[in-house]
C-alpha cells in the first residue's frame, strides 16, 4: 500500500471518482489506532469493533465538511472518543447500572476476555486503570499508550492542556496507590 | 548560567512508576481483523449509500406525488365534512324547536328532521325491514298536503 499524506488524501476525497478508494486509505491508516483507543475504553473487543465501525461511518459522513483547520487523525480521534462515550453511557442506561459501576463490569469483562494477552501486572495495571473516571481514564490511555501530544488531546477532548497535564497527573498517583492497596 | 532543571515541566516526564510497565496495550484482536476491516466498512457504507439514494429517488418520485394526494383527499374529505355556516343540521333544528329559539328553515329541512325522528321512534319499537318505504310514504304525506313547522310542532 502506498503511503499518502492526510492532505492528499484528503484531495483524493474530495475528486469524487476516487473517493471510495481514499477512504479505504484513510480506514486503513488509521484503523489501529482508533481501534486500541476504543479498545482500552471498552475492553471488549466486539463493543470496539461495533464502535470503530460506526466511528469511520460517521468519518464518511462528515468527510465532505472536514475543515484543514484540525488535523485529520486528531478530527478522527474525536469522532472515536465521542462514540465511545456515546457508547459508555447507552451501556449504563440499558443495564441501568451506575456512573462508577459500569467500570466495575468492565472489569468483569476483563478477567473473562479470550483476547487479553498480558501479563499479571499488566491486568492488575488495566484494572487499576479501570477505577479512574472516564475522563481521566481516557487521558492517561492517551498520553501512557499512544503518546500524544497534550496540545493534541488538547483538541480531541476539548479541555486545556493545563488541566490535561494535571489530569494525567492526577490518574498516575491514583494508580499507584492502588498498586500500593492491592 | 540559566539552570534548566527550573524549566522543565514536571508533568512531561514519565512518572518512574509508569517504567516498570509494558507499554504495550495487553489485548489482541481476533486473526486477519484488520486486514478484513477496510472492506466491512466499506460494504456498510455502500449499503448506507444505496438506501440513501433509493430513499432520495424514491421521495422525489413517488413519495412527493403520494404525500400531495393525501394532502389533497384531506382538503376534498374536510371540505364535504364541515357543515357550512348556512346549513342547519337536524340535530340542531330538534335543539333550536326545544329551546323555541326562531331558526329560518326550508320545508325539505323539515321533511328531512321528521322522517328522521320517526325513523329513529320505529327503529327503537320494532326493527322491520319495511321502514324505509314507511318513511318515503310519511314523507310523500307531509308533502302531499303542505304541512308547516307549526303542525310539526303540535305533533311533537
Amino acid at each position: 500500500m502506498e503511503h499518502y499524506s492526510d492532505d492528499q488524501l484528503l484531495s483524493m476525497f474530495a475528486a469524487r471518482e476516487s473517493a471510495n478508494y481514499a477512504f479505504n486509505l484513510i480506514v486503513r491508516k488509521y484503523q489501529e489506532r482508533l481501534y486500541w483507543h476504543i479498545r482500552r475504553m471498552v475492553i471488549d473487543h466486539d463493543d470496539a469493533d461495533d464502535v470503530l465501525q460506526n466511528t469511520f461511518i460517521k468519518a464518511w459522513k462528515g468527510l465532505d465538511n472536514f475543515k484543514n483547520e484540525s488535523q485529520l487523525y486528531t478530527w478522527l480521534y474525536r469522532i472515536a472518543t465521542n462514540e465511545t462515550i456515546t457508547f459508555l453511557n447507552k451501556k449504563r442506561k440499558r443495564f441501568l447500572i451506575s456512573f462508577h459501576d459500569v467500570e466495575g463490569e468492565l472489569t468483569g469483562s476483563l478477567e473473562q476476555d479470550h483476547h487479553f494477552s498480558g501479563k499479571e501486572i499488566e491486568l492488575k495495571l488495566q484494572k487499576a486503570i479501570l477505577t479512574l473516571p472516564e475522563k481521566q481514564r481516557l487521558v492517561f490511555n492517551m498520553k501512557y499508550y499512544d503518546d500524544m501530544k497534550y496540545e493534541d488531546m488538547s483538541q480531541i477532548l476539548n479541555t486545556s492542556v493545563g488541566a490535561l497535564k494535571a489530569s494525567y497527573h492526577h490518574a498516575v498517583k491514583k494508580i499507584e496507590e492502588y498498586f500500593k492497596n492491592h | 548560567m540559566k539552570n534548566n532543571k527550573n524549566t522543565v515541566d514536571p508533568f512531561e516526564n514519565e512518572p518512574d512508576f509508569l517504567a516498570q510497565f509494558d507499554k504495550k496495550t495487553p489485548f489482541s484482536v481476533p486473526d486477519h481483523y484488520f486486514e478484513s476491516l477496510p472492506e466491512v466498512i466499506n460494504d456498510k457504507i455502500l449499503k448506507k449509500k444505496s438506501l440513501k439514494f433509493g430513499f432520495d429517488k424514491m421521495s422525489y418520485r413517488i413519495l412527493g406525488p403520494s404525500a400531495a394526494l393525501i394532502a389533497l383527499f384531506f382538503v376534498v374529505f374536510h371540505f364535504y365534512n364541515t357543515p357550512s355556516g348556512n346549513t342547519v343540521q337536524p340535530e340542531e333544528f330538534s335543539d333550536a324547536l326545544l329551546n323555541e329559539v326562531s331558526v329560518e328553515l326550508d320545508d325539505y329541512m323539515i321533511y328531512d328532521v321528521y322522517a328522521e325522528i320517526i325513523e329513529e321512534t320505529e327503529s327503537s319499537t320494532e326493527q322491520t325491514s319495511g321502514n324505509e318505504t314507511e318513511n318515503d310514504e310519511y314523507i310523500d304525506y307531509l308533502l302531499e298536503n303542505d304541512i308547516d313547522i307549526n303542525t310539526i310542532i303540535e305533533e311533537l
